[in-house]
């Protein structure tokens, strides 16, 4: 019988413009390093980690999808059920900055309406070849009623920040009932201690490829 | 030294699937190695303009018999360990593993530098190989690793120009840059743009249906020979797209040691198109014992499997157990219980794919004649399989 050591399992998928550094992200959140030489991700990767938000273990389930757009027939299937979508640009790149409405579109046309969206300015340690800026990404943001960040995979600044905020504002939600635990796909998954393999939360439609 | 128990490589036809007649056949394939060899040298004397020099078996054969036998040759070496062992053997055996015969095949015999033109993922190829010949080969100048970058953009641009109807996928570049580590520039073009039109011309349409339903064969081949494992992997509602980094892109993604991935071409540039198939699904029955004592979750199962572990036993295993279950499920074969199993399903995606699919069949089978198992995969095929309408394909694997 399973037991286990956290909680919750939160559901996460990461979206962008190929070579924004996703994976970058994700490696530096999972692993606290930073890999210089990425390589590009095909079709959907996957990594966990359990962190702890108000006295509560959380085991964060992140879907990182490939960017290029050819993918997207098999990316899109990952999006349903995610409870938190980190949608990122490269702040060295504008046309990454500008692929984002499609993005958003995407992301809130497959995910539920609760799904908590931040939006992550990476690479923000190249200063010098900065192509967009703080103030007009944190408009867009605002706009569209995202939180976000700028972070840098390279350095950590940031990574810890963007993840962790993502899973307190999905914590809030569920906490203020905005987030229905029974509702299809929410993205969460409520864990008993010691747990038998029972699952709280409902459980995915077949082939939506959630496993929470 | 032993070259036994691995099936031949090459599609016999009427090969007798009895395994009793294994052992009445390992002597001959004892004699294969020696006579590839033979083979060999004949290839390399007939590039410098020596064909006389040829050893005793050849002399008797017609040209075109000559090289088919060097063909099977090749193929049944293939499969032994270790393939062709070294990149110069390789560079003069990949070129007569592709069927440069196929009628239907636009072969460009100019000057393929000067056909590049500005095409819809210039950016995307650019982007991409900017980051390539990042893991290996080891020790490599920044001259030569800037000549390198050109060499693959030129030669990627170069197929996607030369045939605008392809489509380029990520991780392309990651094949094309094997080529060019093994071959020259213009060999690697001619088997990049060879392959481009046969093996990957399922991954290169418009969308990735040809390789995603590709992968739609893993679970009914394990299902076949272990149904512990298939109960398993269906509970947890895991999908093989895990997979799709290793078919699409021929293990080049996800293998981090260049001859360890040049072994591997070697393997599949001498089999039928759904090769990576069964090697993925060797790779999965070799791990069961792993998968099955993990949790039975879509997560779980998916982190575990699409990250293909180093160092595992290709040529002890893996290869030879791949081979075997090709033999033992051959692909017409398992193209046709994989179409039952989704028909079984009435997977309502997988009906709207053949729908969709339908109008391409009549105009690419009448233009285009088959060859070699080529388009094995697409889902005009499989569409085929599952009306049960496959006898003619049987033929052509």
């Amino acid at each position: 019988m399973a037991s286990y050591n956290y909680s919750y399992i939160f559901k996460y998928i990461i979206i962008g413009d190929m070579g924004v550094g996703k994976s970058c992200l994700l490696h530096q959140f999972t692993e606290k390093k930073f890999l210089p030489d990425c390589p590009h991700t095909i079709g959907v990767e996957f990594g966990t980690r359990i962190i702890e938000v108000n006295g509560q273990k959380i085991k964060l389930q992140i879907w990182d999808t490939a960017g290029q757009e050819r993918f997207r027939a098999v990316t899109r299937s990952y999006y349903r059920g995610a409870a938190g979508a980190l949608m990122v640009y490269d702040v060295t790149r504008r046309s990454t900055y500008n692929h984002l409405s499609s993005w958003l579109t995407d992301a809130r046309n497959l995910t539920n309406p609760n799904t908590t969206i931040f939006l992550i300015g990476n690479k923000s340690d190249l200063e010098s070849q900065r192509d967009v800026t703080y103030e007009e990404a944190k408009k867009f943001a605002d706009d569209n009623g995202l939180t976000f960040l700028e972070a840098s995979a390279k350095t950590g600044a940031n990574v810890e920040e963007s993840f962790i905020e993502t899973a307190k504002t999905i914590f809030q939600n569920i906490q203020n009932g905005s987030l229905d635990l029974n509702a299809a796909e929410s993205g969460v998954q409520q864990k008993t201690q010691p747990a038998p393999a029972v699952d709280l939360g409902d459980k995915p439609a077949a082939n939506s490829g959630c496993g929470c | 030294m032993q070259w036994t128990q691995w099936p031949t490589l090459c599609e016999d036809k009427d090969k007798d699937k009895d395994k009793d007649k294994d052992k009445d056949k390992d002597k001959d394939r004892n004699k294969d190695r020696p006579q590839a060899l033979n083979w060999i040298t004949l290839a390399m004397d007939e590039q410098h303009g020596r064909a006389r020099a040829v050893t005793e078996p050849s002399s008797e054969l017609s040209p075109e018999a000559r090289l088919m036998a060097l063909r099977e040759a090749l193929c049944r070496m293939a499969g032994q360990p270790g393939g062709f062992q070294t990149n110069a053997l390789r560079r003069r055996a990949w070129p007569h593993l592709v069927d440069n015969t196929a009628t239907f095949i636009r072969h460009f015999d100019g000057d393929f530098e000067a056909r590049v033109i500005e095409h819809p993922e210039t950016l995307q190829v650019k982007l991409d190989v900017d980051r390539s010949l990042i893991h290996y080969p080891p020790n490599l100048s920044p001259v030569k690793l800037a000549k390198l970058r050109q060499h693959l953009e030129t030669v990627i641009n170069a197929v996607l120009s030369i045939h605008p109807e392809l489509h380029y996928f990520q991780g392309y570049h990651d094949i094309a840059t094997l080529f060019l580590l093994v071959m020259n520039k213009r060999q690697g073009f001619v088997l990049l743009e060879h392959l481009s039109l046969t093996k990957f011309r399922d991954f290169m349409g418009p969308s990735l249906e040809g390789a995603t339903t590709m992968l739609r064969l893993i679970f009914p081949l394990i299902k076949q020979v272990d149904l512990e494992l298939y109960a398993f992997l269906i509970r947890s509602e895991v999908e093989p797209v895990f997979s799709l980094s290793c078919v699409l892109t021929w293990f080049s993604h996800v293998v981090d040691e260049q001859a360890v991935i040049e072994r591997l071409f070697d393997l599949f540039l001498a089999s039928h198109a759904l090769m990576p198939v069964y090697l993925v699904t060797a790779i999965i029955l070799f791990r069961r014992d792993e998968v099955l004592s993990g949790d039975c979750e879509f997560s779980a199962v998916y982190g575990l499997l699409s990250k293909v572990p180093p160092s595992l036993p290709y040529d002890l295993v893996l290869i030879p157990h791949a081979l075997e279950l090709s033999a033992r499920v051959q692909p017409n074969e398992l193209i046709e219980l994989a179409g039952q199993a989704m028909f079984a399903q009435r997977a309502p995606t997988t009906a709207a794919l053949i729908a969709a699919q339908f109008p391409h069949k009549p105009s690419r089978s009448t233009t285009q004649p088959w060859r070699v198992g080529l388009y094995a995969v697409s889902l005009s095929v499989l569409a085929a399989a599952m009306l049960a309408a496959n006898s003619w394909i049987r033929q052509q694997l």
